[in-house]
């Protein structure tokens, strides 16, 4: 068979079997990756031995899937807990309005957009002006960590003190939520410090380190806040036109784009954070537009970052899917650029057009059955995926970092201070002083 | 005016315990009323969730940093290392296999370390490597070490990062005790113990990137051992040297082919209260002894963890039917042609073996990895997989730790043949890609990445003198400095529309006394 | 401007003291730290301390399971009464209505000094995007009125617009014309906004730093923390609302030059992005070994105009043939509401 169907089956696959695995709440791609990077590190001599023609464009499908994707469950499993939420996200909003498929079909433009913006304006420039930058910015990117976490914290609006007479009561009533914020950015850095010094978890599976903390963090107390949670879903209603033109794709671009480049580029720095200082500096206050913003966003955030591992004459690692990348292959030349260019063109069109049926299904699904319930059994397979792999240990890390999580939903302050965990160490050990901190902590 | 209204959108499915009972406003998480100021009950789950959030994220943390302070990280043998060991701790007890060699850029250095199994590079920050110097602990090659690291492995590079200071253990390589007439270029790259009486201190001039200067003699004869003014710093007596009797313990290595012995800490020279001890003089049969370098076989390569048999063969005997096959080959390297700016080519070494000769390719990232670039006249070892290229068998090398120096004492080092030299003024643009030889004084360096650039200055006028590190050997970069009067041989080239001097690979430069 | 317009403009100036580039490579980020920090500081003392400590004489706080608007128009003509009566600066608080998790229920209070009446409308009920809910529009048709004792001037165009989080405060000022000069937000841009402060500030910090590390510190944290806290005071007073320069020399506000609105998304986006390349073109003159070369004019072209360029063209291309809508800007409300809309 020639290259080409080679090359072109295997990302049909790849896109096939990750948009499949989107759906699933909880689960995340890199995870399914890790478990096939194991795969092909076994068979790699023997007879069985996958060529790197076939596990690379199976791979850049799988993260174009799954960025594509993964915007189901997070808009139509995502149903916002009243008891104790303070803002609701806008896709949320769009499924307490019946409107759950017109918000997944927004965000899937919004990814498309970000595929034709990666494919065309950014491939084209990368080879010729990121080498340059990466030349300047060396040395540099500590700090650029800290203007990053200052700003997030300072930038936090306190949610509280709006009624009353002035005085110290009411600038507590307001400043609790912003300490709460604190108290969760501190204490997921702490855990991030210890699992990055010293973590109890096993060296033999030391490549998932992080990923307790993360589920801890991220994914169980969403599970535990559905499943608590006294709201039910309103039937959806699907929409005839999702209203959308083309300067509200050009602005989705402009700012999705900016949030998810600096996130893909910067290390540490995830889609989140991206697309906090991205909406900060373009304002855009449109819901359509923060909607397919975001799917812009997380487009060049997950497949942009993997993207830099393969432009000609850069060399830069960036995301979890270029690591794993990386243990396996040395991207060699524009070939390989070419290869993954394509890929992600062909992996963005089978996955678009993969969007609206598994939307359908989903929905159906959650028509039939309680979405508590999903989220008790999405529950189980998390706590099940995290002790197979970390053991009890990896557990008893998952369970710290769901207190640590659960802090910013009940206590009214930004989810964004969890990614202390990763931000407060890594520009602590980036600036040459984390050594210090985890002196003073008695860890090193 | 109060208007009549419906439930609001949404509003229909929320929970009533987010409203005061009492007064019936919207009061959210919050369990006392703002308006009235009533108690608002919250359910049981809600209530447990915030305890168990607040327990977890405080006692649990507390108890996760018990446990991770309290564990001791495991020791694991390098050959034993997997990929799925990535970002792990661990503890590594081997032998250092290089000298640490600080950055170019000042920010950190990095040594190579073998536990008999397999070997890695190991990367030292820069307040580490401060931390290293000032204490003494600078691995050098030959030292016993433990240490703490945290792995990063990938397809071409692993590695591991130092992880504190404090796990560190140094045992250093016993340093034999040598009389000053018995040091011998021979025993290059290794360590010794000299004792002596200093009969001078001669600190370099100022401006000057020369070291610092220490004479000393035993009653057998004089040597002098170099060192730069932060090992001058660290010396406990450094106001008394003069006529003090001294122990160093040294490296010995040679500079333009002559002996030199070099001060790897300050705190490696000691002053003695009395004459040192004489040193057991050594008969013919131990000076050949020790003059002798035994070959040892090199440890198990590693590379992620796998292991890849490897056949040792001459140049001549790598044939195109070995396609597909990893050998290891040894040359002397004849030729290197790095790829050009601007392009993915790969690095293309010619090895040499008599006649024959081999073709050997890597890429830029294989290089970047390799500790002692290839230098044409040095004896390389090389390990990788035969290709057929043009017809012509070639090594393809996939890792740079398979780029292993064996001797760099060239065979017959190529001087600068000064009677050819031009003045500079005459060199045109027309002479482009010619070869040219000039001499003379050296100006102010500027740093390329992988090369340096010195304007080359004589009667006639002024040329840019290009040196790229992969081309020319290290010791004829470290010998020129800003005002060395030098001869060079280089290749005529443009950039930026500036004329400059390429220096051709090897020993194109050298100092004129 | 927006706050993070400011916060990156804070970095861009830090970024033009060679000391801060150095510190830099040396893997201290204090000095960018400080830019950004103290080109944010102003908004952050404003918003986040002083406003919950400035006191009111009149607090209107709607009551979410009655909305009146008539008792806010009343009580707004009470506080103006009340300044006319007693000749005095008088704070009036305007709170906002909370009606559930996310909704929040919208009303805007407008002088018609014609009539001399004030008038109240309550507008469609909100969510924390400030996005209306559909169907909630004409929830309270009626306009609630009440007279006014004396003319309100507005020397800017506030719209005194209540919703999400926190009511803004207005401030009613008599003239000795007898008329109310009325102040949006008195306790903004106040004191915080001046360049004295700044300074006074480096000095502190500056202090601080020459006992923990001397001299050369000392004078590079003050120079850095004026410069950046200036540069703040400096661009807000290209909009309208202006800064209390020299405070506590000026007792008042200096109005703003009218170039902008500090809500304006072009302004803001062209401050953050010229100072990101700022900041790189001030971080390649501080790179040694640089390999690539360009020029200051070379990085505006690649970084400014040519993508400007296409992106005008683009958006001009989609929307040939249709009406594109701009708001007008408004500068205090602008601010106020960006800060509450990010969250």
């Amino acid at each position: 068979m020639s290259p080409f169907w080679i090359v072109l089956l295997s990302v049909s696959a790849g896109t096939v079997l990750s948009s499949v695995l989107a759906c699933l709440p909880g689960l995340h791609v890199y995870n399914v990756m890790g478990a096939m990077v194991l795969g092909i590190l076994a068979l790699e001599e023997t007879a069985f031995a996958i060529p790197s023609d076939v596990f690379l464009p199976a791979m850049t499908g799988m993260i174009v899937g799954w960025a594509m994707l993964n915007t189901i469950p997070a808009v139509l499993l995502g149903t916002p807990d009243e008891s104790a939420m303070f803002t609701v996200l806008p896709g949320q909003k769009y499924l307490m309005a019946g409107r759950g498929f017109e918000g997944t079909m927004i965000t899937a433009v919004g990814g498309l957009a970000g595929a034709f913006f990666l494919v065309c304006v950014v491939a084209p420039c990368a080879p010729r002006y990121l080498p340059v930058s990466q030349q300047v910015l060396k040395g540099h990117m500590h700090w650029v960590l800290w203007i990053i976490i200052t700003f997030m914290l300072m930038s936090e609006w306190p949610k509280g003190g709006n009624r009353g007479v002035a005085g110290w009561a009411k600038f507590y009533d307001a400043w609790k939520t912003l300490l709460a914020g604190l108290a969760t950015f501190f204490l997921a850095g702490m855990l991030g410090f210890i699992l990055l010094t010293r973590s109890p978890v096993s060296h033999e599976v030391a490549f998932q380190n992080i990923m307790p903390a993360f589920v801890g963090l991220f994914a169980i107390p969403w599970c535990l806040l559905n499943m608590i949670s006294a709201a039910d879903v309103p039937k959806q209603k699907p929409a005839k036109s999702l209203a959308i033109n083309g300067d509200v794709i050009l602005r989705s671009v402009w700012s999705g784009g900016l949030g998810g480049g600096i996130a893909a580029y910067f290390p540490i720095v995830t889609g989140g954070v991206g697309g906090m200082l991205a909406g900060h500096a373009t304002a855009q206050r449109d819901e359509r537009i923060f909607i397919m913003g975001q799917g812009v966003s997380k487009f060049i955030y997950y497949v942009g970052a993997f993207m830099l591992l393969f432009v000609p004459g850069l060399n830069l690692t960036r995301g979890g899917g270029a690591w794993m990348i990386k243990a396996l292959y040395t991207p060699a030349g524009k070939t390989d650029y070419y290869m993954i260019l394509g890929s992600i063109a062909v992996a963005s069109a089978i996955s678009y057009l993969m969007m609206e049926p598994l939307t359908r299904v989903v929905l159906r699904f959650i028509d039939r059955y309680n979405y508590r319930h999903v989220s008790t059994v999405a529950l189980a397979i998390i706590i099940v995926m995290v002790v197979a792999v970390t053991g009890w240990t990896g557990l008893f890390i998952a369970l710290v970092g769901t207190g640590i999580g659960l802090l910013p939903v009940l206590f009214g302050s930004r989810r964004l201070n969890c990614l202390g965990i990763l931000l407060l160490p890594i520009a602590c050990n980036m600036s040459g002083f984390g050594e210090v901190i985890t002196g003073w902590l008695g860890l090193t | 005016m109060t208007e009549m209204k419906e439930a609001l959108p949404g509003h229909e499915t929320q929970s009533h315990e987010m409203n005061c009972p009492k007064c019936g406003r919207f009061v959210g998480a919050v369990t006392k009323c703002p308006y009235c100021g009533s108690k608002v009950e919250k359910r049981m789950s809600l209530i447990g969730l915030r305890w168990a959030a607040i327990l977890l994220a405080t006692i649990g943390l507390f108890l996760l940093f018990l446990m991770a302070k309290h564990r001791d990280v495991p020791v694991v043998m390098l050959g034993n290392i997997q990929p799925t060991m990535n970002f792990g701790q661990i503890r590594v007890i081997g032998q250092v296999e290089t000298d640490a060699r600080p950055f170019r850029t000042g920010t950190g250095m990095s040594f190579n370390v073998s536990d008999g199994t397999g070997k890695i590079i190991v990367f030292v920050s820069k307040k580490q490597m401060d931390a290293l110097t000032e204490s003494n602990l600078v691995p050098k090659a030959g030292d016993a070490i433990d240490f703490v690291g945290s792995l990063n492995i990938s397809d071409e590079q692993s590695s591991m990062r130092l992880l504190s200071v404090k796990e560190l253990h140094l045992t250093r390589a016993p340093a034999a005790a040598v009389r000053l007439a018995d040091v011998t270029t021979a025993m290059k790259g290794t360590a010794i113990t000299i004792a002596g009486k200093v009969l001078d201190v001669f600190p370099p001039p100022a401006d000057s990137k020369r070291p610092y200067a220490l004479k000393i003699k035993d009653d057998s004869g004089e040597q002098t051992i170099n060192f730069w003014q932060a090992e001058y710093d660290q010396i406990a007596d450094k106001d008394m040297l003069n006529g003090a009797w001294v122990r160093a313990r040294v490296e010995v290595s040679t500079y333009q082919n002559k002996l030199q012995l070099k001060l790897g800490s300050g705190l490696d020279l000691e002053v003695l209260e009395e004459p040192p001890a004489a040193v057991e003089t050594k008969t013919p049969a131990q000076k050949a002894a020790a003059a002798y370098r035994q070959e040892t076989a090199p440890p198990r390569d590693f590379s992620r963890g796998r292991s890849v048999p490897a056949t040792s063969l001459s140049v001549g005997a790598v044939t195109v039917d070995q396609a597909g096959q990893t050998v290891r080959v040894r040359g002397r390297v004849e030729s290197v042609s790095p790829p050009q700016e601007g392009t993915r080519q790969p690095y293309a070494v010619m090895l040499a073996d008599g006649e024959a000769s081999l073709r050997v390719s890597y890429w830029s990232n294989v290089n970047e990895v390799i500790t002692v670039k290839p230098t044409p006249g040095a004896l390389f070892e090389m390990e990788g997989v035969v290709e057929v290229y043009r017809d012509k068998p070639q090594l393809k090398v996939q890792s740079g730790y398979k780029v292993r120096l064996v001797d760099d004492t060239p065979a017959s080092a190529p001087a600068v043949d000064i009677t050819q030299a031009v003045a500079v003024s005459s060199i045109a643009l027309a002479d482009k890609g010619q070869v040219r030889v000039v001499r003379g004084t050296l100006g102010a360096p500027r740093a390329l990445r992988g090369g340096v650039v010195y304007p080359l200055t004589d009667e006639t006028g002024t040329i840019d003198l290009v040196l790229w590190e992969s081309i020319i050997p290290g010791e004829v970069l470290g010998a020129l400095e800003e005002g060395a009067q030098i001869a060079a041989t280089g290749e005529v080239g443009e950039y930026e529309g500036q004329l400059q001097l390429k220096a051709v690979p090897g020993y194109s430069a050298m100092v004129i006394p | 401007m927006k706050g993070f317009s400011h916060f990156m403009s804070g970095v861009a100036v830090a970024s033009f003291g060679p000391w801060a580039i150095e510190a830099a490579r040396n893997g201290n980020p204090l000095f960018f730290i400080l830019g950004g920090a103290c080109g944010i500081l102003p908004d952050t003392i404003d918003f986040k301390f002083y406003r919950f400590f400035y006191k009111h004489d009149v607090y209107v706080e709607p009551d979410p399971q009655a909305p009146d608007p008539q008792y806010v128009a009343d009580e707004v003509a009470r506080t103006i009464a009340l300044a006319v009566d007693e000749k005095r600066y008088i704070r009036l608080k305007l709170s906002s209505i909370r009606l559930g998790a996310d909704f929040w229920q919208q009303y805007a209070v407008t002088f018609d000094n014609d009539k001399l009446e004030v008038a109240v409308k309550f507008g469609p009920v909100v969510n924390t995007g400030q996005v209306p809910v559909e169907g909630t529009e004409n929830r309270y048709p009626t306009v609630a009125r009440a007279k006014i004792k004396a003319k309100v001037i507005q020397t800017y165009d506030a719209a005194l617009k209540v919703d999400i989080f926190d009511g803004p405060t207005i401030g009613f000022n008599p003239l000795p014309n007898g008329d109310l000069d009325l102040e949006f937000l008195p306790w903004h841009r106040e004191w915080s906004h001046s360049l004295t402060v700044g300074a006074i500030l480096g000095v502190l910090v500056g202090a601080v730093a020459w006992l923990a590390s001397g001299w050369a510190m000392a004078w590079q944290c003050f120079v850095t923390i004026a410069a950046c806290y200036g540069v703040h005071v400096v661009e807000d007073q290209l909009g309208h609302m202006g800064s209390n320069i020299f405070y506590p020399i000026t007792k008042l506000r200096t109005p703003g030059l009218h170039w902008m609105h500090s809500g304006d998304g072009l302004p803001n986006f062209l401050t953050v992005w010229i100072s990101c390349l700022l900041i790189f073109w001030n971080l390649y003159r501080g790179q040694p070994n640089m390999t690539y070369h360009f020029t200051f004019l070379h990085l505006m072209m690649v970084g400014l105009v040519v993508p400007g360029l296409a992106f005008g063209a683009l958006r001009w291309l989609l929307n040939r043939g249709q009406r594109v809508e701009v708001a007008a800007g408004d500068d205090a409300d602008d601010e106020w509401n960006e800060s509450k809309a990010a969250g």
